[in-house]
């Protein structure tokens, strides 16, 4: 193999396992950004996602892809629960008294997992796991690229609808001005409602998409919310389109990392690279734009 | 028998235990323009909240157009057609002009109506249609002060609380301004107004109120409120 | 001295730490391991309260400190021979320079970003252990080389010798506190954490004191978690270089009560013997039940008891002084309507 279709090859690796991270940084970044919340369990809510789909899987044969049609709607169920119990009494509190009490309930959905599913690595793997085409050279496995894909639709998806319906608009009115929003009729506490579901059933969505090509034990969800916060952090904090951008930069640095310097270089850059960001520029690359 | 559109009666309210206003009250003829005038800091703004239900009163009554909307949320009592535009020109900084008036006909379903409020709201106002795609925090103060003027008129409220419309602007700006409130009112609207710049108040109003530390001091019409020069000059530093 | 010893305020808390001193030789292996653990997460529970508490800057990453202060005189050990004693002193220095970069990073932004690089720090600290096995030891972790009895080394042929150790330090710890909380130094911290537009206004320099206090409660930390280090004698990275130590870390000030000077005293004496015992009872068949437990009462203390335990259990433990001898002033100084119920 030719070096300059190694590069690719190892580009095309690190953007497609970005999907997932992106979709999670989503999620804290429009919870973060609306309810002016921060969310440290959110990727376990990932993690209960791929055990949903592999519990589908299992069961039912349903295909993992196929399944986000019952995980998207009963997260975001789970969502509103959320929202209802742990964040609307707490939510004018200091961040810190959000992150405790996340990390409180992430402490819990990890050790329910454990005690339901043990601790034995679960996979799915379908019968076109493996499949994959080439292009000059690189090869592009679809499943990573289908969950890619998907993940970028859920990003397109999600803008629209914030920028072109009634409810997205509101939504954004709420970040931006509380209370203006509610002088024109908005019922904000619906508002936070409907913001925290979308952004559990992302962090769904990030789950059951990387589960055919990933694995899921208990604590995945410990690392995927590491990555997630080094994205929003780089792409500044409640910036939509900056974590996009970021989730790609650091889906990359993180494959060169592992393949050219090997082992766990890459994990060590990208939490080097959050410490540089905060240091250099604490609005994030792409500035702390609202929604 | 005068015909009353807001009458306003015995309202205490503050931020704190301690009251800000104390047992004010104030009577809005229909189709008129009440001025509210008072130095810094009297509780003009609070007097305007607690009406409208952003601070909530621990006395007193507020009757619009015949119903008591004392302890309405603010949103109910924009509903019962009560429209308060706050001190500072507040707009949705990151929308557009289009999508602030969006925003503030949140509560209208019906795309017609909405555009014909639209229609309405940009020939008072051409210069926000030709800016109607600029985001609104990039506006000069006059035209955010337009829009949150235009915001208020799409929901063509019975009545409008205008809350130093004339705070910050150049001149000419807030010739305009006034303009446009002598304009609406011409067309029926019915005013209350908050100003600290007299001279223009007092050609527009129809009747005064002077507040001092949250508390009615005097009113009348402006004919008889600059009989009261002592007073005048006593709050306002006005050399009438 | 006899007039403050007459003082319920001091002969409790005295006769306790008394009792627990005489009784410790008696007590079984698991429950002086359970004892051992106490003192050293009430450290631990001290020092992260400094900056959690008192700073009100959530600290994620206090595992760090830990990892330094154990890995780096162990380090030393094995490659020169140095007793953990002096060991300790680079061990600390390790996690005082490690403060002073984050906090410099970081006290001068607002709001999670010092939890978010608190939280950086720790993960990144895990891959570069994990990552450099040559010097670490990697995943396999790294043993303190065995040496018999040897004080000098901080080794011994009984682990309560190490119960003694930390119950020195805690004692001390506990006393540095007792002063911490009225010196200006404290107060200043305090101003800090809870309004720091405030606190600047009045001439404090908050990202300074803020940088101090999170030095010093790195110092502590490390400190305390050399002697820890002898006592396990084998570090696991992924126990000793992980977030959920962190965690357990803060919990004590947390529940116990942040920003005061018993709160991680209390915390620390109900959370442990619960871990423990449950990990006893149900780490077998039901691994992890206990954290459920744990995460359980860390959002229900947030959410009805902001001020932690000691807030309540404060009161009942004033109104018990002042009924026993020479407590006649203590209601009646701290609490002017004592005995309106
Ligand atoms: N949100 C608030 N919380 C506490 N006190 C407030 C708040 N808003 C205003 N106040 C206080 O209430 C008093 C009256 O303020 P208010 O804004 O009503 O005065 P005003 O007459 O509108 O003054 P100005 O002419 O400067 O606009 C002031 O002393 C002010 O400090
Ligand atoms: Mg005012």
């Amino acid at each position: 193999m030719s070096e300059l279709v190694f590069v690719f090859q190892t580009l095309v690796d690190g953007l497609l396992l970005s999907g997932g991270y992106i979709l999670i940084a989503l999620g804290l970044g429009l919870i973060f950004g609306v309810v002016n919340y921060v969310n440290v369990a959110q990727a376990e809510f990932s993690m209960f996602a791929m055990y949903g789909t592999w519990v589908l899987w299992i069961a039912l044969g349903l295909d993992p892809f196929l399944s986000l049609a019952i995980i998207l709607p009963v997260f975001a169920m789970i969502g509103v629960a959320f929202y209802v119990s742990m964040v609307r009494a707490v939510r004018t509190r200091d961040h810190g008294v959000h992150i405790l009490m996340t990390l409180g309930l992430a402490f819990i959905l990890q050790n329910a997992a454990l005690l339901i599913f043990s601790a034995d690595v679960r996979t799915i793997r379908t019968a076109y796991s493996a499949a994959s085409f080439n292009i000059g050279g690189v090869s592009i496995n679809i499943v990573k690229l289908v969950a890619f894909l998907i993940a970028i639709a859920l990003f397109f998806a999600l803008i629209a609808f914030l920028n072109k319906t009634r409810t997205g608009r509101a939504i954004r009115a709420v970040a931006q001005d509380e209370s203006l929003a509610a002088a024109f009729g908005v019922n904000v506490d619906r508002i936070f409602m409907i913001t925290v579901a979308i952004a559990i059933a992302l962090a769904a969505a990030a789950g059951t998409i990387m589960m055919p090509h990933l694995f899921v034990q208990p604590m995945v969800g410990q690392f995927f919310v590491l990555f997630a916060f080094a994205i929003v952090v780089m792409g500044g904090m409640g910036n939509l389109k900056g974590a996009l951008v970021a989730g790609l930069i650091i889906g990359v640095v993180e494959a060169f990392g592992q393949v050219y310097i090997g082992g766990l270089a890459g994990r060590i850059i990208v939490f080097a690279l959050i410490l540089i960001i905060l240091y250099l520029r604490p609005s994030g690359l792409f500035g702390r734009s609202a929604l | 028998m005068s015909d009353l559109i807001l009458d306003v009666r015995g309202l205490t309210a503050g931020y704190t235990e301690e009251p800000i206003i104390q047992d004010m009250g104030m009577r809005a003829e229909r189709a008129r323009i009440t001025g509210i005038i008072g130095p810094n800091g009297c509780g003009k703004s609070t007097f305007l909240k607690a009406i409208v239900g952003i601070v909530s009163p621990t006395s007193g009554q507020v009757m619009l157009d015949g119903s008591d909307v004392t302890y309405n949320t603010p949103f109910e009592t924009l509903k019962y057609g009560l429209a308060y535009i706050p001190q500072g020109r507040q707009v949705f900084a990151d929308m557009s002009v289009l999508e602030n008036l969006r925003m503030s006909a949140y509560t209208l379903r019906d795309e017609t109506v909405i555009r014909g409020r639209f229609d309405e709201a940009f020939t008072h106002f051409p210069r926000l249609y030709e800016r109607r795609q600029q985001l609104a925090g990039t506006l000069s103060g006059g035209e955010q002060s337009m829009l949150s003027f235009a915001m208020a008129m799409v929901l063509q409220p019975k009545c409008m609380l205008l809350d130093e419309p004339s705070l910050g602007l150049a001149p000419t700006m807030i010739e305009q301004i006034f303009e446009t409130i002598i304009e609406m009112n011409e067309a029926g609207m019915s005013m209350v107004v908050v100003e600290q710049n007299i001279n223009v108040l007092f050609q527009i109003a129809d009747y005064i109120y002077i507040l001092d530390s949250g508390r009615n001091r005097f009113d009348g019409n402006p004919e008889d409120v600059l009989k009261q020069e002592e007073l005048l000059k006593l709050y306002m530093g006005v050399q009438a | 001295m006899t007039a403050v010893l007459a003082s319920p305020r001091i002969y409790v808390p005295l006769a306790a730490l008394i009792l627990f001193i005489a009784a410790a030789p008696w007590f079984s292996p698991f429950y002086l391991n359970m004892a051992i653990l106490f003192l050293l997460f009430a450290i631990w529970g001290h020092a992260w309260n400094i900056i959690g508490g008192y700073g009100n800057s959530l600290s994620l990453g206090h595992a760090a400190f830990v990892a330094l202060g154990a890995y780096v005189p162990t380090l030393m050990l094995r490659a020169f021979d140095l007793t953990p004693i002096v060991g300790a002193v680079f061990g600390m220095l390790a996690a005082i320079a490690v403060a002073a970069f984050v906090g410099w990073v970081t006290f001068r932004l607002k709001g999670a970003y010092f939890a978010i690089a608190t939280l950086a720090i720790i993960t990144l600290l895990h891959y570069l252990t994990l990552h450099f096995r040559g010097l670490t030891g990697g995943a396999q972790g790294v043993s303190v080389p065995f040496r018999g009895h040897d004080p000098l080394y901080l080794q011994f042929s009984s682990n309560l010798y190490y119960f003694y150790i930390l119950l020195v330090m805690a004692v001390l710890v506990t006393w540095i506190m007792q002063r911490f909380d009225r010196s200006q130094f404290g107060y200043h911290l305090r101003a800090a954490g809870q309004d720091e537009a405030a606190a600047q206004s009045i001439g404090i320099d908050t990202r300074q004191v803020k940088l101090w206090g999170f030095m010093m409660s790195a110092a502590i930390t490390a400190a305390a978690a050399t002697v820890y280090a002898q006592f396990i004698y084998h570090l696991d990275p992924f126990y000793v270089v992980h977030i959920q130590l962190s965690i357990l870390i803060l919990l004590p000030a947390v529940i116990g009560g942040p920003a005061t000077v018993w709160g991680p005293v209390v915390g620390a004496a109900l959370l442990v013997p619960v871990e423990q015992l449950a990990q006893r009872e149900l780490g077998g068949t039901y691994a992890g039940a206990q954290l459920i437990l744990y995460g359980l009462v860390v959002i229900l203390v947030l959410r009805y008891l902001p001020e932690g335990i000691v807030g309540i259990l404060g009161r009942y433990y004033s109104r018990l002084l002042a009924r026993l001898p020479g407590g006649d002033d203590i209601g009646g100084k701290s609490k002017p309507r004592r005995q309106s119920d």
